[in-house]
């Protein structure tokens, strides 16, 4: 018997390339003929660079959800995990597997993105301090997916709430509003999306440790609900 | 192998406004070596109780161990072959690359994968259907791919739910030749299924549930005298052509309609030789005697009250 959980992890690859891969594909694509058909306005083309920013963030976030949307309930809702875990696997590593390469096929297609922001703006983008703000996204943004749909087959759908409620709420305390005990403690409780984004300076060292936790907790919550979680609602499902 | 103490489960609805018992109480030991056998009209509790078996579910009462460990935990360490009730295989994928797919979960080494897919594609007439997709298969096609995953590995924990659900006579027939050559002592092979000929052809024991509750164990292949000579018996008396001798010999003989020289006879074991002797002895000659139910059958049917 071979039981190590990288034995199956050509397959699982070679189905996230046939399938979620095929749109991150098409995403990544539209985005660089985007950036590459941009024009710069003004003397340093701030402007555009700016958007150019803004389109990076919100295509890693599409990436991610999409990488990540049905990571559990997916197998769930069409009974797949019965048959899967008869074998002798660890849910929580399936799916930790999974969501790790879901990890590496954002990076594969959101660093293409920003190198061509960077060739075409001539500005030094690239690094590993790109590199550590990608996985810090997908940790907290991807963490969060997984773990709903340890939970829910709308994932994906109560991500983007989520991420509609935050910045909604950060914005209203930019402009003065939302001062509240409650919007506070909402705030504090909500994922740190505003703290993720691959544009301007990055976080200050203790919401990085605020967003790193918050991810790391997340993850962690997703492997633990699937290795604590019944693997079937009913007799049959 | 598996030890089943108290085992009591029961399904909740969110808010707790419905509640329906699906197991209760059952305490059992099951031992490898043996085909035990699952029966039990629809709601059971079969399926529940193969739920909890496989660790898919948290019993709400009791605890089931497989060789002292959690279910989950045995599972994660040792597999099971197990055979859903409702194939569910993702659909894309084609019957080959299922069943390397299985292999490979199964924890078969990387050499052995493909000789033992083309053994599987083999014994399951599957051969001819290797790069069709799933979902194309016909359902006696996906039932056999069903079974065939469950093989693909060499647990010695088999669970097979409604195996030969959607096949064919032949497919069936083939079905119990593959379930006897599966036996071993190390190995426990369990069988859930509607069908009660087929368990009382394969299975050792066969456990029979209703309304959630273990109301028999009946050991197959006993005579009949084991569960009492003074029961009542049924069973189908056929001559080579009509005899007056019947009447007299069997007051209750009811002719079945449409078959001139067969009868529906009752009584002990005693009185059925007796008569059958004084029949042979007043020249009726005896084509074919066999029991009106299998025992399996009266037992169930004893069991559950006639509902089935």
């Amino acid at each position: 018997m071979s039981g190590l959980p990288t034995r199956y992890a050509g397959w699982m690859i070679r189905d996230f390339v046939s399938g979620p891969g095929i749109l991150m594909a098409v995403l990544a694509g539209f985005a660089l003929l985007l950036v590459g058909n941009l024009q710069v306005v003004g003397p340093s083309g701030n402007a555009d660079l700016a958007a150019c920013f803004i389109a990076l963030d919100w295509t890693t976030m599409t990436l991610t959800l999409i990488a990540t949307a049905g990571l559990v309930s997916g197998d769930f809702a069409q009974g797949h995990q019965r048959t899967l875990f008869a074998k002798p696997v660890n849910p929580a590593l399936y799916y930790l597997q999974r969501w790790l390469i879901g990890g590496m096929a954002v990076a594969v297609a959101a660093l293409p993105i920003a190198y061509a922001i960077a060739t075409r703006f001539d500005i030094p983008v690239l690094g590993v301090g790109l590199v550590a703000r990608l996985g810090l996204l997908y940790l907290v943004l991807g963490g969060l997916v997984f773990l709903l749909s340890t939970i829910t087959r709308r994932d994906w759908l109560v991500a983007i709430v989520l991420i509609a409620w935050q910045a909604a709420l950060g914005a209203a305390r930019s402009a003065g509003f939302a001062r509240g005990l409650l919007s506070q403690v909402l705030a504090a409780i909500l994922p740190p999306f505003n703290l993720i984004g691959l544009r301007g300076p990055g976080p200050e060292a203790a919401d990085l440790t605020h967003a790193t936790g918050y991810g790391a907790l997340l993850l962690l919550g997703a492997l633990a609900v699937l290795q604590w979680r019944p693997l079937a609602r009913g007799a049959r499902d | 192998m598996i030890e089943l103490q108290g085992l009591s489960k029961t399904y909740r609805s969110l808010f707790g406004t419905r509640v329906v018992p699906a197991l209760d109480d059952l305490t059992l030991t099951l031992v490898r070596g043996e085909v035990v056998g699952v029966a039990g009209p629809n709601g059971a509790g079969k399926s529940t109780l193969i739920s909890l078996l496989l660790g898919y579910l948290h019993p709400t009462r009791g605890q089931v161990q497989v060789d002292r460990l959690a279910p989950r935990r045995w599972i994660e360490r040792h597999g099971a072959g197990y055979q859903a009730e409702l194939v569910a295989i993702p659909a894309r994928w084609s019957v080959e690359t299922a069943l390397h797919r299985y292999a490979v979960l199964a924890g078969v080494p990387g050499a052995n994968v493909r000789e033992r897919v083309e053994r599987l594609l083999t014994d399951f007439g599957l051969a001819d259907q290797r790069r069709k997709r799933v979902r194309e298969l016909s359902k006696g096609n996906l039932q056999r791919l069903g079974l065939a995953q469950a093989l693909a590995g060499d647990s010695d924990l088999l669970v097979l739910d409604e195996p030969t659900h959607g096949l064919d006579p032949l497919w069936t027939q083939r079905f119990r030749d593959v379930v006897r050559d599966l036996r071993r002592p190390s190995r426990l092979i369990l069988i859930a299924s509607h069908n009660l000929d087929e368990l009382e052809r394969l299975a050792d024991r066969v456990l029979i549930l209703h309304q959630g509750r273990l109301q028999k164990v009946v050991t197959a292949g006993a005579a009949p005298s084991d569960v009492g000579a003074s029961r009542e018996l049924a069973y189908r008396l056929a001559l080579t052509a009509p005899h007056p001798a019947v009447g007299r010999v069997f007051p209750g003989a009811e002719l079945v309609e449409g078959r001139g020289a067969e009868w529906v006879i009752r009584g002990d074991l005693a009185t059925l030789n007796r008569g059958l002797a004084e029949l042979v002895a007043a020249g009726a000659l005896v084509a074919a005697f066999t029991p009106e139910q299998s025992r399996l059958e009266s037992e169930f049917r004893a069991a559950v009250g006639g509902e089935s």
